[in-house]
Protein backbone atom coordinates (compact mmCIF):
# COMPACT_ATOMS: atom_id res chain seq x y z
CA UNK A 1 0.00 0.00 0.00
CA UNK A 2 1.52 3.11 -0.59
CA UNK A 3 2.28 5.86 1.81
CA UNK A 4 -0.19 9.36 1.78
CA UNK A 5 0.56 12.15 0.16
CA UNK A 6 -1.76 14.43 0.98
CA UNK A 7 -2.52 17.91 -0.70
CA UNK A 8 -1.38 20.96 1.26
CA UNK A 9 -4.52 22.70 -0.02
CA UNK A 10 -7.67 20.59 0.51
CA UNK A 11 -6.46 17.61 2.18
CA UNK A 12 -7.13 14.34 -0.70
CA UNK A 13 -4.61 12.21 -0.78
CA UNK A 14 -2.57 12.19 -3.76
CA UNK A 15 -0.86 8.69 -3.26
CA UNK A 16 -2.40 7.35 -6.20
CA UNK A 17 -2.11 10.29 -8.51
CA UNK A 18 0.73 9.57 -11.15
CA UNK A 19 3.31 12.67 -10.68
CA UNK A 20 4.14 13.73 -14.27
CA UNK A 21 8.00 15.58 -15.23
CA UNK A 22 7.49 19.14 -15.51
CA UNK A 23 9.48 20.37 -18.77
CA UNK A 24 10.87 23.40 -17.23
CA UNK A 25 11.83 22.71 -14.11
CA UNK A 26 12.41 18.80 -14.33
CA UNK A 27 10.56 18.23 -11.42
CA UNK A 28 7.73 15.29 -10.62
CA UNK A 29 4.62 17.61 -10.38
CA UNK A 30 1.69 16.11 -8.91
CA UNK A 31 -1.45 18.06 -9.43
CA UNK A 32 -4.22 17.73 -7.23
CA UNK A 33 -7.59 16.85 -9.05
CA UNK A 34 -9.86 18.40 -6.53
CA UNK A 35 -8.38 22.09 -5.96
CA UNK A 36 -5.21 21.77 -8.97
CA UNK A 37 -2.50 22.96 -6.10
CA UNK A 38 0.62 21.20 -7.49
CA UNK A 39 3.46 19.82 -5.41
CA UNK A 40 6.38 17.68 -5.92
CA UNK A 41 6.57 14.28 -5.11
CA UNK A 42 10.11 13.10 -3.89
CA UNK A 43 12.40 11.25 -6.18
CA UNK A 44 12.54 7.55 -4.74
CA UNK A 45 15.27 7.15 -2.35
CA UNK A 46 16.78 4.46 -3.86
CA UNK A 47 17.89 6.49 -7.04
CA UNK A 48 18.23 9.54 -4.60
CA UNK A 49 21.31 7.18 -2.77
CA UNK A 50 22.52 6.41 -6.61
CA UNK A 51 23.09 9.31 -7.79
CA UNK A 52 24.71 10.32 -4.43
CA UNK A 53 26.93 7.46 -4.40
CA UNK A 54 27.64 8.10 -8.23
CA UNK A 55 29.07 11.40 -6.98
CA UNK A 56 30.53 10.15 -3.91
CA UNK A 57 32.54 7.46 -6.32
CA UNK A 58 33.41 10.26 -9.17
CA UNK A 59 34.99 12.39 -6.10
CA UNK A 60 36.53 9.78 -4.45
CA UNK A 61 38.01 8.10 -8.25
CA UNK A 62 38.93 11.21 -8.86
CA UNK A 63 40.95 12.20 -5.91
CA UNK A 64 42.34 8.03 -6.01
CA UNK A 65 43.18 9.05 -9.18
CA UNK A 66 45.11 12.42 -8.18
CA UNK A 67 46.96 10.47 -5.35
CA UNK A 68 48.02 7.78 -7.65
CA UNK A 69 49.54 10.31 -10.03
CA UNK A 70 51.27 12.03 -8.37
CA UNK A 71 52.49 9.11 -6.47
CA UNK A 72 53.36 7.30 -9.62
CA UNK A 73 54.99 10.88 -11.33
CA UNK A 74 56.74 11.17 -7.81
CA UNK A 75 58.42 7.15 -7.87
CA UNK A 76 59.34 7.65 -11.54
CA UNK A 77 61.11 10.76 -11.20
CA UNK A 78 63.52 9.65 -8.24
CA UNK A 79 63.69 6.45 -10.29
CA UNK A 80 64.78 8.52 -12.99
CA UNK A 81 67.65 9.91 -11.06
CA UNK A 82 69.12 7.00 -9.79
CA UNK A 83 68.64 5.85 -13.37
CA UNK A 84 70.50 8.80 -14.53
CA UNK A 85 72.98 8.33 -12.03
CA UNK A 86 73.77 5.00 -13.30
CA UNK A 87 73.76 6.24 -17.09
CA UNK A 88 76.55 9.21 -16.10
CA UNK A 89 78.57 6.33 -14.31
CA UNK A 90 78.02 4.34 -17.56
CA UNK A 91 79.31 7.29 -19.91
CA UNK A 92 82.35 7.70 -17.73
CA UNK A 93 83.40 4.60 -18.50
CA UNK A 94 82.29 3.28 -21.71
CA UNK A 95 81.22 6.70 -23.53
CA UNK A 96 78.38 7.66 -24.84
CA UNK A 97 76.36 5.88 -26.66
CA UNK A 98 72.97 5.98 -28.10
CA UNK A 99 70.73 3.54 -25.51
CA UNK A 100 72.15 6.38 -23.02
CA UNK A 101 71.33 9.06 -24.80
CA UNK A 102 67.52 8.35 -25.33
CA UNK A 103 67.58 7.11 -21.57
CA UNK A 104 68.56 10.90 -20.64
CA UNK A 105 66.16 12.63 -22.77
CA UNK A 106 63.53 10.51 -21.63
CA UNK A 107 64.51 11.11 -17.70
CA UNK A 108 65.76 14.89 -18.01
CA UNK A 109 63.21 15.83 -20.73
CA UNK A 110 60.21 12.93 -21.23
CA UNK A 111 59.08 12.70 -17.58
CA UNK A 112 58.97 16.19 -16.41
CA UNK A 113 57.14 17.62 -19.51
CA UNK A 114 54.99 14.75 -18.81
CA UNK A 115 54.76 15.36 -15.35
CA UNK A 116 53.73 19.08 -16.30
CA UNK A 117 50.99 18.42 -18.71
CA UNK A 118 49.55 16.53 -15.84
CA UNK A 119 50.17 19.40 -13.12
CA UNK A 120 48.52 21.93 -16.01
CA UNK A 121 45.76 19.57 -16.68
CA UNK A 122 44.53 18.33 -13.30
CA UNK A 123 45.42 21.34 -11.64
CA UNK A 124 43.40 24.18 -13.04
CA UNK A 125 41.33 25.54 -10.00
CA UNK A 126 45.08 26.52 -8.91
CA UNK A 127 47.52 28.70 -10.11
CA UNK A 128 50.09 27.72 -12.28
CA UNK A 129 52.77 28.51 -9.46
CA UNK A 130 50.71 27.01 -6.67
CA UNK A 131 50.74 24.01 -8.20
CA UNK A 132 54.31 23.99 -9.31
CA UNK A 133 55.60 25.12 -6.00
CA UNK A 134 53.52 22.34 -4.80
CA UNK A 135 54.70 19.75 -6.70
CA UNK A 136 58.43 20.72 -6.19
CA UNK A 137 57.57 21.15 -2.10
CA UNK A 138 56.33 17.57 -2.73
CA UNK A 139 59.06 16.26 -4.08
CA UNK A 140 62.02 17.87 -1.54
CA UNK A 141 59.71 16.53 0.88
CA UNK A 142 59.61 13.11 0.09
CA UNK A 143 63.44 13.49 -0.92
CA UNK A 144 64.02 14.31 2.58
CA UNK A 145 61.97 11.24 3.75
CA UNK A 146 63.96 9.42 1.47
CA UNK A 147 67.05 10.37 3.69
CA UNK A 148 65.80 9.93 6.59
CA UNK A 149 64.78 6.58 5.71
CA UNK A 150 68.04 5.85 4.26
CA UNK A 151 69.95 6.99 7.28
CA UNK A 152 67.16 5.12 9.81
CA UNK A 153 67.68 1.85 8.08
CA UNK A 154 71.69 2.28 7.89
CA UNK A 155 71.86 3.24 11.99
CA UNK A 156 69.24 0.07 12.77
CA UNK A 157 71.41 -2.25 10.89
CA UNK A 158 74.51 -0.91 10.67
CA UNK A 159 75.26 -2.24 14.12
CA UNK A 160 78.46 0.62 14.84
CA UNK A 161 78.67 2.36 17.51
CA UNK A 162 75.63 4.58 18.82
CA UNK A 163 77.33 7.45 18.25
CA UNK A 164 79.42 6.49 14.79
CA UNK A 165 76.00 5.21 13.43
CA UNK A 166 74.26 8.39 14.08
CA UNK A 167 77.01 10.52 12.20
CA UNK A 168 77.34 8.07 9.23
CA UNK A 169 73.52 7.93 9.43
CA UNK A 170 73.02 11.73 9.17
CA UNK A 171 75.77 12.12 6.65
CA UNK A 172 73.96 9.49 4.79
CA UNK A 173 70.79 10.88 5.02
CA UNK A 174 72.55 14.48 3.93
CA UNK A 175 74.37 12.80 0.98
CA UNK A 176 70.59 11.61 -0.34
CA UNK A 177 69.35 15.07 -0.09
CA UNK A 178 72.62 16.87 -1.89
CA UNK A 179 72.71 13.82 -4.90
CA UNK A 180 68.89 14.39 -5.48
CA UNK A 181 68.78 17.99 -5.04
CA UNK A 182 70.62 19.81 -8.03
CA UNK A 183 68.67 16.88 -10.50
CA UNK A 184 65.71 17.74 -8.97
CA UNK A 185 66.09 21.45 -9.68
CA UNK A 186 66.75 20.62 -13.59
CA UNK A 187 63.68 18.44 -13.56
CA UNK A 188 61.51 20.86 -12.20
CA UNK A 189 62.50 23.85 -14.25
CA UNK A 190 61.75 21.25 -17.31
CA UNK A 191 58.41 20.61 -15.81
CA UNK A 192 57.62 24.06 -15.68
CA UNK A 193 57.65 23.49 -19.14
CA UNK A 194 55.01 21.50 -19.47
CA UNK A 195 52.84 23.30 -17.70
CA UNK A 196 51.75 25.50 -20.49
CA UNK A 197 50.75 22.34 -22.64
CA UNK A 198 48.13 20.88 -20.26
CA UNK A 199 45.75 23.83 -19.50
CA UNK A 200 44.78 23.57 -23.49
CA UNK A 201 43.80 19.70 -22.53
CA UNK A 202 41.71 20.92 -19.35
CA UNK A 203 40.21 23.19 -21.47
CA UNK A 204 39.08 20.99 -24.10
CA UNK A 205 37.83 18.49 -21.75
CA UNK A 206 35.63 20.80 -20.16
CA UNK A 207 34.17 21.76 -23.33
CA UNK A 208 33.26 18.19 -24.32
CA UNK A 209 31.69 17.83 -20.87
CA UNK A 210 29.63 20.56 -21.29
CA UNK A 211 28.53 19.77 -24.93
CA UNK A 212 27.51 16.39 -23.36
CA UNK A 213 25.65 18.24 -20.38
CA UNK A 214 23.90 20.73 -23.39
CA UNK A 215 23.01 17.10 -25.25
CA UNK A 216 21.71 15.94 -22.59
CA UNK A 217 19.26 18.33 -21.08
CA UNK A 218 18.17 18.89 -25.17
CA UNK A 219 17.28 15.33 -25.37
CA UNK A 220 15.19 15.40 -21.69
CA UNK A 221 13.78 19.11 -23.69
CA UNK A 222 12.78 16.57 -26.29
CA UNK A 223 11.25 14.06 -24.38
CA UNK A 224 9.08 16.65 -22.53
CA UNK A 225 8.18 17.68 -25.43
CA UNK A 226 6.43 14.98 -26.94
CA UNK B 1 -0.47 19.13 -22.29
CA UNK B 2 1.67 20.47 -25.37
CA UNK B 3 -0.09 23.66 -24.89
CA UNK B 4 0.36 23.50 -21.19
CA UNK B 5 4.04 22.97 -21.37
CA UNK B 6 5.02 25.44 -23.96
CA UNK B 7 2.90 28.02 -21.73
CA UNK B 8 4.61 26.85 -18.41
CA UNK B 9 8.09 27.72 -20.37
CA UNK B 10 7.02 30.93 -21.94
CA UNK B 11 5.98 32.28 -18.23
CA UNK B 12 8.54 30.72 -16.47
CA UNK B 13 11.54 32.45 -17.96
CA UNK B 14 12.32 34.51 -15.36
CA UNK B 15 10.23 33.35 -11.94
CA UNK B 16 9.73 35.68 -9.19
CA UNK B 17 12.39 35.78 -6.55
CA UNK B 18 11.29 37.34 -3.30
CA UNK B 19 12.95 36.23 -1.04
CA UNK B 20 10.89 34.23 2.09
CA UNK B 21 14.06 32.54 3.88
CA UNK B 22 17.72 31.44 3.18
CA UNK B 23 18.78 27.89 3.08
CA UNK B 24 20.59 27.14 6.66
CA UNK B 25 21.21 23.42 5.97
CA UNK B 26 22.92 21.13 3.98
CA UNK B 27 21.36 20.28 0.83
CA UNK B 28 23.50 19.67 -2.86
CA UNK B 29 21.54 19.93 -5.88
CA UNK B 30 20.38 16.64 -7.33
CA UNK B 31 22.22 17.68 -10.78
CA UNK B 32 25.46 19.46 -10.38
CA UNK B 33 25.89 18.84 -6.35
CA UNK B 34 26.47 21.63 -5.55
CA UNK B 35 26.09 22.78 -1.59
CA UNK B 36 22.94 25.29 -1.85
CA UNK B 37 23.45 26.56 1.94
CA UNK B 38 22.77 30.15 1.40
CA UNK B 39 20.62 30.15 -1.01
CA UNK B 40 17.63 32.35 -1.11
CA UNK B 41 14.13 30.61 -0.84
CA UNK B 42 11.15 32.12 -3.13
CA UNK B 43 7.93 31.03 -3.97
CA UNK B 44 7.83 29.96 -7.32
CA UNK B 45 4.78 32.09 -9.06
CA UNK B 46 3.09 29.71 -11.44
CA UNK B 47 2.88 26.24 -9.03
CA UNK B 48 3.13 28.09 -6.02
CA UNK B 49 6.33 25.96 -4.80
CA UNK B 50 8.88 27.04 -2.59
CA UNK B 51 12.03 26.13 -3.94
CA UNK B 52 15.47 26.89 -4.04
CA UNK B 53 17.64 27.50 -7.40
CA UNK B 54 21.11 25.98 -8.20
CA UNK B 55 23.34 29.08 -8.77
CA UNK B 56 25.46 26.54 -10.96
CA UNK B 57 23.60 24.92 -13.10
CA UNK B 58 20.46 26.71 -12.59
CA UNK B 59 18.08 23.47 -11.46
CA UNK B 60 15.30 23.76 -9.50
CA UNK B 61 14.85 22.17 -5.98
CA UNK B 62 11.51 22.02 -4.02
CA UNK B 63 12.01 22.38 -0.49
CA UNK B 64 9.00 21.09 0.75
CA UNK B 65 9.28 17.13 1.27
CA UNK B 66 6.77 14.72 1.57
CA UNK B 67 6.64 11.09 2.63
CA UNK B 68 7.61 8.35 0.71
CA UNK B 69 5.91 6.46 -1.54
CA UNK B 70 6.59 3.04 -0.50
CA UNK B 71 8.24 1.04 2.60
CA UNK B 72 11.44 -0.76 1.04
CA UNK B 73 13.29 2.00 0.80
CA UNK B 74 13.46 2.38 4.73
CA UNK B 75 14.10 -1.76 4.44
CA UNK B 76 16.83 -1.25 2.08
CA UNK B 77 18.58 1.60 4.20
CA UNK B 78 18.40 -0.98 7.05
CA UNK B 79 19.83 -3.45 5.19
CA UNK B 80 22.66 -1.56 3.75
CA UNK B 81 23.68 0.37 7.05
CA UNK B 82 23.91 -3.00 8.75
CA UNK B 83 27.04 -4.48 5.95
CA UNK B 84 27.89 -0.78 6.38
CA UNK B 85 28.05 -1.98 9.91
CA UNK B 86 29.06 -5.69 9.23
CA UNK B 87 32.12 -4.33 6.85
CA UNK B 88 33.30 -1.83 9.69
CA UNK B 89 33.41 -4.40 12.31
CA UNK B 90 35.84 -6.64 9.51
CA UNK B 91 37.99 -3.72 9.16
CA UNK B 92 38.03 -3.09 12.96
CA UNK B 93 39.23 -6.31 13.65
CA UNK B 94 41.83 -6.29 10.38
CA UNK B 95 43.19 -3.51 11.90
CA UNK B 96 43.85 -4.57 15.15
CA UNK B 97 45.44 -7.57 13.42
CA UNK B 98 47.80 -5.67 10.98
CA UNK B 99 49.55 -4.03 13.95
CA UNK B 100 49.28 -7.06 15.46
CA UNK B 101 51.05 -9.09 12.68
CA UNK B 102 53.75 -6.50 12.34
CA UNK B 103 54.46 -6.00 16.01
CA UNK B 104 54.96 -9.90 16.34
CA UNK B 105 57.21 -9.87 13.58
CA UNK B 106 58.95 -6.57 15.08
CA UNK B 107 59.34 -9.04 18.32
CA UNK B 108 60.24 -11.88 16.45
CA UNK B 109 63.07 -9.96 15.19
CA UNK B 110 64.03 -8.16 18.30
CA UNK B 111 65.70 -11.92 19.94
CA UNK B 112 67.66 -11.93 17.21
CA UNK B 113 71.52 -11.63 17.24
CA UNK B 114 72.56 -8.95 20.52
CA UNK B 115 74.51 -8.15 23.24
CA UNK B 116 72.26 -10.64 25.61
CA UNK B 117 72.31 -13.38 23.35
CA UNK B 118 75.94 -13.98 22.78
CA UNK B 119 76.44 -13.44 26.14
CA UNK B 120 74.07 -16.31 26.90
CA UNK B 121 75.58 -18.38 24.51
CA UNK B 122 79.17 -18.12 25.69
CA UNK B 123 77.60 -18.48 28.82
CA UNK B 124 76.17 -22.16 27.27
CA UNK B 125 79.28 -22.93 25.52
CA UNK B 126 80.64 -22.41 28.91
CA UNK B 127 78.91 -24.78 30.62
CA UNK B 128 79.24 -27.16 28.07
CA UNK B 129 82.78 -27.71 28.30
CA UNK B 130 82.13 -28.19 32.13
CA UNK B 131 79.76 -30.83 31.23
CA UNK B 132 82.37 -32.07 28.57
CA UNK B 133 85.48 -32.19 30.85
CA UNK B 134 83.35 -33.54 33.71
CA UNK B 135 82.21 -36.43 31.38
CA UNK B 136 85.82 -37.37 30.41
CA UNK B 137 87.23 -37.00 33.86
CA UNK B 138 83.88 -39.68 35.07
CA UNK B 139 82.73 -41.19 32.19
CA UNK B 140 80.44 -43.62 33.57
CA UNK B 141 78.70 -40.60 34.52
CA UNK B 142 75.48 -40.15 32.88
CA UNK B 143 75.19 -36.46 30.65
CA UNK B 144 72.79 -34.26 32.24
CA UNK B 145 70.09 -34.91 30.00
CA UNK B 146 67.08 -36.80 30.76
CA UNK B 147 67.04 -39.93 27.94
CA UNK B 148 64.33 -42.56 27.50
CA UNK B 149 66.80 -44.91 28.43
CA UNK B 150 65.55 -47.62 31.06
CA UNK B 151 67.94 -47.68 34.31
CA UNK B 152 70.90 -49.41 34.61
CA UNK B 153 71.51 -49.58 30.76
CA UNK B 154 74.51 -47.67 28.97
CA UNK B 155 74.22 -43.94 29.06
CA UNK B 156 75.45 -43.08 25.67
CA UNK B 157 73.79 -40.09 23.71
CA UNK B 158 71.54 -41.11 21.00
CA UNK B 159 71.47 -39.14 18.33
CA UNK B 160 68.00 -38.22 16.85
CA UNK B 161 68.08 -39.50 13.21
CA UNK B 162 69.05 -43.21 14.76
CA UNK B 163 65.69 -43.14 16.30
CA UNK B 164 64.29 -43.75 12.97
CA UNK B 165 67.40 -46.31 12.35
CA UNK B 166 66.86 -49.58 11.29
CA UNK B 167 68.72 -50.76 14.60
CA UNK B 168 66.49 -49.94 16.91
CA UNK B 169 66.04 -47.17 19.84
CA UNK B 170 68.58 -46.58 21.98
CA UNK B 171 70.65 -48.97 19.89
CA UNK B 172 73.24 -47.28 18.55
CA UNK B 173 75.02 -49.18 15.78
CA UNK B 174 77.12 -47.13 13.42
CA UNK B 175 77.90 -49.77 10.75
CA UNK B 176 76.05 -49.20 7.61
CA UNK B 177 73.22 -46.63 9.00
CA UNK B 178 75.19 -43.56 8.63
CA UNK B 179 77.16 -42.52 5.84
CA UNK B 180 79.86 -41.18 7.94
CA UNK B 181 81.45 -40.38 11.08
CA UNK B 182 81.90 -36.87 10.96
CA UNK B 183 77.64 -36.37 10.62
CA UNK B 184 77.70 -38.59 13.70
CA UNK B 185 79.66 -36.41 15.46
CA UNK B 186 77.86 -33.20 14.50
CA UNK B 187 74.35 -34.97 15.49
CA UNK B 188 76.16 -35.98 18.76
CA UNK B 189 77.07 -32.15 18.98
CA UNK B 190 73.57 -31.40 18.53
CA UNK B 191 72.22 -33.77 20.45
CA UNK B 192 74.43 -31.93 23.44
CA UNK B 193 72.78 -28.62 22.68
CA UNK B 194 69.45 -30.28 22.69
CA UNK B 195 66.18 -29.20 24.69
CA UNK B 196 66.74 -31.09 27.47
CA UNK B 197 70.19 -30.21 27.75
CA UNK B 198 69.52 -26.19 27.68
CA UNK B 199 66.42 -26.16 29.72
CA UNK B 200 68.29 -27.69 32.23
CA UNK B 201 71.07 -24.93 31.63
CA UNK B 202 67.81 -21.97 32.06
CA UNK B 203 66.52 -23.14 35.00
CA UNK B 204 69.55 -21.82 36.84
CA UNK B 205 70.28 -18.83 34.70
CA UNK B 206 69.62 -14.91 35.79
CA UNK B 207 68.55 -13.28 32.04
CA UNK B 208 68.93 -10.32 33.67
CA UNK B 209 72.32 -11.36 34.82
CA UNK B 210 72.85 -11.33 30.34
CA UNK B 211 70.83 -8.25 29.85
CA UNK B 212 73.55 -6.79 32.56
CA UNK B 213 76.71 -8.03 30.82
CA UNK B 214 75.66 -7.40 27.44
CA UNK B 215 75.34 -3.70 28.09
CA UNK B 216 72.07 -2.82 29.43
CA UNK B 217 68.83 -3.34 27.82
CA UNK B 218 70.10 -1.10 24.91
CA UNK B 219 71.81 -4.34 23.46
CA UNK B 220 69.13 -6.73 24.63
CA UNK B 221 66.94 -6.15 21.40
CA UNK B 222 68.38 -6.88 17.70
CA UNK B 223 68.92 -3.66 16.07
CA UNK B 224 67.44 -4.79 12.76
CA UNK B 225 63.86 -4.95 14.60
CA UNK B 226 64.01 -1.22 14.27
CA UNK B 227 63.68 -0.84 10.76
CA UNK B 228 60.25 -2.67 11.25
CA UNK B 229 59.39 0.54 12.92
CA UNK B 230 58.65 2.34 9.72
CA UNK B 231 56.01 0.32 8.41
CA UNK B 232 54.23 -0.09 11.76
CA UNK B 233 54.33 3.90 11.70
CA UNK B 234 53.34 3.70 7.96
CA UNK B 235 50.74 0.91 8.31
CA UNK B 236 49.23 2.14 12.12
CA UNK B 237 48.73 6.21 10.58
CA UNK B 238 47.02 4.68 7.21
CA UNK B 239 44.85 2.48 8.98
CA UNK B 240 44.29 5.59 11.77
CA UNK B 241 43.40 7.93 8.67
CA UNK B 242 41.05 5.87 7.67
CA UNK B 243 39.06 5.22 10.80
CA UNK B 244 39.40 9.11 11.34
CA UNK B 245 37.16 9.45 7.87
CA UNK B 246 34.65 6.15 8.75
CA UNK B 247 33.78 7.25 12.03
CA UNK B 248 32.08 10.25 10.89
CA UNK B 249 30.36 11.08 13.98
CA UNK B 250 33.16 11.24 16.12
CA UNK B 251 35.55 14.04 17.53
CA UNK B 252 38.36 14.95 19.41
CA UNK B 253 37.70 12.64 22.98
CA UNK B 254 35.04 10.78 20.66
CA UNK B 255 38.04 8.65 19.21
CA UNK B 256 39.42 7.59 22.20
CA UNK B 257 37.19 4.56 22.74
CA UNK B 258 37.90 3.48 19.79
CA UNK B 259 41.78 3.61 20.06
CA UNK B 260 41.38 1.80 22.89
CA UNK B 261 39.09 -0.83 21.32
CA UNK B 262 41.56 -1.25 18.55
CA UNK B 263 44.45 -1.60 20.58
CA UNK B 264 42.80 -4.03 22.83
CA UNK B 265 41.99 -6.15 19.91
CA UNK B 266 45.32 -6.27 19.14
CA UNK B 267 46.62 -6.57 22.53
CA UNK B 268 44.11 -9.56 22.99
CA UNK B 269 45.74 -11.26 19.31
CA UNK B 270 49.05 -10.72 21.00
CA UNK B 271 48.38 -13.08 23.96
CA UNK B 272 48.45 -15.89 21.69
CA UNK B 273 52.49 -15.61 20.73
CA UNK B 274 52.90 -13.88 24.28
CA UNK B 275 52.01 -16.95 26.05
CA UNK B 276 54.09 -19.20 23.61
CA UNK B 277 56.91 -17.45 24.13
CA UNK B 278 56.51 -16.98 28.07
CA UNK B 279 55.74 -20.59 28.79
CA UNK B 280 57.48 -22.73 26.56
CA UNK B 281 60.54 -23.84 28.12
CA UNK B 282 63.55 -22.86 26.45
CA UNK B 283 65.51 -25.49 24.28
CA UNK B 284 68.19 -23.90 22.44
CA UNK B 285 69.72 -19.83 22.65
CA UNK B 286 67.14 -18.47 20.47
CA UNK B 287 64.48 -20.08 22.04
CA UNK B 288 65.59 -18.43 25.16
CA UNK B 289 66.18 -14.94 23.59
CA UNK B 290 62.71 -15.42 22.42
CA UNK B 291 61.30 -16.41 25.79
CA UNK B 292 62.97 -13.77 27.27
CA UNK B 293 63.14 -10.69 24.73
CA UNK B 294 60.04 -11.41 22.66
CA UNK B 295 57.06 -11.07 25.11
CA UNK B 296 58.38 -7.68 26.16
CA UNK B 297 59.65 -6.22 22.53
CA UNK B 298 55.74 -7.56 21.51
CA UNK B 299 54.17 -5.12 24.59
CA UNK B 300 56.29 -2.68 23.63
CA UNK B 301 55.79 -2.77 19.65
CA UNK B 302 52.11 -2.59 21.03
CA UNK B 303 52.37 0.34 22.31
CA UNK B 304 54.60 2.31 20.00
CA UNK B 305 51.56 1.45 17.25
CA UNK B 306 49.22 3.27 19.38
CA UNK B 307 50.35 6.65 18.25
CA UNK B 308 50.69 6.14 14.73
CA UNK B 309 47.50 4.72 14.78
CA UNK B 310 46.23 8.26 17.19
CA UNK B 311 48.14 10.10 15.26
CA UNK B 312 46.38 9.10 12.06
CA UNK B 313 42.79 9.02 13.63
CA UNK B 314 42.96 12.71 15.03
CA UNK B 315 44.99 13.63 11.58
CA UNK B 316 43.23 11.90 8.81
CA UNK B 317 40.50 13.91 8.22
CA UNK B 318 42.28 17.51 8.43
CA UNK B 319 44.66 15.97 5.49
CA UNK B 320 41.86 14.12 3.58
CA UNK B 321 39.81 17.81 3.98
CA UNK B 322 43.29 19.53 2.65
CA UNK B 323 44.16 16.81 -0.24
CA UNK B 324 40.17 17.22 -1.92
CA UNK B 325 40.82 21.28 -1.43
CA UNK B 326 44.16 20.55 -3.81
CA UNK B 327 43.74 17.80 -5.79
CA UNK B 328 39.79 18.09 -6.71
CA UNK B 329 38.64 20.66 -8.85
CA UNK B 330 35.62 22.60 -7.38
CA UNK B 331 32.79 20.99 -9.09
CA UNK B 332 33.71 18.08 -7.60
CA UNK B 333 33.64 18.92 -3.72
CA UNK B 334 30.26 19.22 -3.37
CA UNK B 335 29.67 15.81 -3.09
CA UNK B 336 32.30 15.24 -0.02
CA UNK B 337 30.83 18.48 2.17
CA UNK B 338 30.37 16.40 4.92
CA UNK B 339 33.77 16.02 5.74
CA UNK B 340 33.35 19.46 6.41
CA UNK B 341 30.21 19.79 8.00
CA UNK B 342 31.17 16.71 10.57
CA UNK B 343 33.12 19.03 12.11
CA UNK B 344 31.14 22.08 12.32
CA UNK B 345 32.95 23.53 9.00
CA UNK B 346 31.74 25.56 6.45
CA UNK B 347 32.58 23.42 3.00
CA UNK B 348 34.94 24.62 0.45
CA UNK B 349 33.50 27.02 -2.49
CA UNK B 350 32.29 24.92 -5.00
CA UNK B 351 33.18 27.61 -7.45
CA UNK B 352 36.45 27.92 -9.35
Amino acid sequence: MAIAHVCNECGLDLARTRPVREPHYGLLLVTCPRCSRHCVRRRHPFVVWWRTLLRVDASITALGLQIVAAGGFAALTFVSIATLAAVFADMLTDGTSRAALFVLILCIVGLPIATGVWLGAAFTHLRWWQAWLGWAGFLYGLAVVIAGIASAVFMATAGLAPNGGWVAGTTIGGVTILTLAPVLVVMLIVTLCGMPLGRPLAKLNGFARRVRWRMRRKRRRLECAK
Amino acid sequence: MNQTTSDTRQTHKAPDQRQLGVLIGDRLCTKCSYNLVGQLIFREEHYQLLVVRCPECGATAPTQEYPQLGRWANRWAALVAGLWLLVLMVLFVGTAAALFGISVGLADTASGPSGFRTEMELAFEAWEREQNAAAQVTPTNPPPVQTSQAPGTTAIPTPPSALNSPSGVGNVTFTGVLPTTRQIQTQVATYRRSRAAFAQWWLGQDPHEFVARGGGWKNTFDRDALALLIPLTIVGFILGSFWGVALMARRRLGFLPWIIAIMGVAFAFACIPFFAWTLEAPYSTSAAARHFISPRALVLALMYAAAPLTVGIYLGRPLLRRLVVIMLPPRLRGSLANLWLTDGLQPPSTRG
